[in-house]
């Protein structure tokens, strides 16, 4: 008895500061994808201009997440009885879009008028568990090339 | 070539449906689920139970509790409890166990019917008893657990719900383990199950001495020396309340007219 209240007052709690964290981050992204929408992002090999290119680099942004406990014991029920697992899509939402924007960022901050050739990876980091069977959380890489035009004339 | 760079629709990754709904209805899903198991588990229990072979049964519980010599200092009291148990169950034609009686190193009052025959009894029950027919009473219980197969009930669905969670990946799944501690401490039977043996203990009582004189004394002075039983509501614990017990008890020897009075034998 005692067991189950600690549990759902750990399930209520860290899905309330889950909650909190993932709304106020969704808040910060969005803002932060507006003020970003002029540098032209693109998964294309090419740069859709003719103008000659002043200087390129490659720029990357990463981002790693972890599941807090309301999220764990969710996919645990899940992986009984199979299905989405709707609480990680926001997750790894988030984290693709972090990244991208991290990436977007510091193309801007180095002067950059384009970012092409974006590409996205995720890879699971090592076991948390003693056990090595829970995963400590994964990172979303993103990455591209950054170009910088030369001024027309 | 213009690019026109606009913001993405940022809902199409994401759940529409709110979270706590969704997680509501997944453990009302695997609550189900569970509760289903549970009673399949106890059905199929129940079947085994009648079905099992004896010598099965026998070879089972020889794995889990080796055979074990009394030490010394108790051997004269193991040698006189035995008899005790092997004269009680001579009120029970049909017995297809040769019951073993083990003392446990352990004070607090109590006893178990175990698979293969094995009566597992407590120092505390043997010093705390202040006559034979008391113990003897509580000893008769025990025989009539083994006569309803409740002892094997115990195991099966101690065993099987350890299986199921072991390959659900939940719980250690170490069932030697069950041996040890877990089973016996999970050793509760249901009411009826516990009324049924005391009716049977209270049989064997009156075949062996002719009297039922000391039927549920035990019952009394754990309900009187008991802060755990005599606070706690009937309906939550899984033993029926001792006072009540020992009430039925005396109810059901007056009806077959066994007599409550009679010699006391001096304990062991």
């Amino acid at each position: 008895m005692v067991d189950l209240i600690v549990l759902l007052v750990l399930l209520l709690v860290t899905y309330g500061t889950g909650r909190w964290f993932e709304q106020r981050h969704f808040e910060s992204i969005r803002q932060r994808e507006a003020q970003l929408l002029p540098l032209l992002t693109s998964t294309l090999s090419t740069i859709p201009s003719s103008a000659p290119v002043e200087r390129s680099e490659m720029v990357c942004g990463s981002v790693v997440v972890s599941l807090d406990y309301f999220k764990r014991f969710i996919a645990g029920l899940r992986g009984i009885i199979g299905g989405r697992i709707k609480p990680y899509e926001p997750l790894l939402d988030r984290a693709r879009r972090e990244a991208m924007l991290r990436m977007r960022e510091r193309a801007r901050a180095e002067g950059f008028d384009m970012v092409v050739n974006v590409r996205l990876e995720t890879s699971r980091l090592a076991s948390a568990a003693a056990d090595g069977k829970r995963t400590a959380g994964v990172e979303i890489l993103a990455f591209g090339t950054a170009v910088k035009l030369a001024a027309a004339g | 070539m213009e690019a026109k760079p606009r913001l993405p629709d940022d809902r199409v990754n994401l759940p529409s449906s709110h979270p706590l709904a969704d997680a509501g209805q997944l453990i009302a899903f695997v609550v189900a689920l569970g509760l289903l198991l549970f009673a399949a588990v106890a059905y199929s229990v129940e079947l085994v139970v009648w079905l099992l072979p004896h010598d099965t049964e026998v070879r089972l519980a020889h794995e889990l509790w080796p055979a074990e010599e009394p030490t010394a200092d108790d051997a004269e009291r193991h040698e006189k409890l035995q008899a005790l148990v092997e004269a009680l169950a001579s009120g029970w034609p049909d017995n297809p166990y040769r019951l073993q009686v083990r003392i446990a190193r352990e004070e607090q009052p109590n006893a178990f019917a175990l698979p293969g025959g094995l009566v597992l009894v407590t120092e505390g029950l043997l010093d705390s008893a202040e006559s034979e027919n008391e113990l003897a009473f509580v000893l008769g219980h025990e025989i009539g657990h083994f006569r309803g197969r409740d002892h094997l009930r115990g195991l099966g669905q101690g065993l099987l719900f350890q299986l199921v969670l072991a390959s659900i990946g939940v719980g250690g799944g170490d069932i030697r383990l069950l041996g040890d501690t877990g089973l016996i401490a999970g050793l509760s039977f249901s009411r009826d199950q516990e009324r049924a043996a005391d009716r049977f203990g209270l049989e064997l009582l009156q075949h062996h001495y002719g009297h039922a004189a000391g039927a549920g004394i035990f019952f009394e002075r754990v309900a009187s020396s008991d802060p755990v039983h005599t606070s706690m509501p009937t309906f939550i614990s899984t033993h029926p309340d001792p006072r009540e017990r020992a009430a039925e008890i005396r109810k059901l020897a007056a009806q077959r007219g066994y007599r409550l009075q009679g010699r006391l034998r001096p304990p062991l």
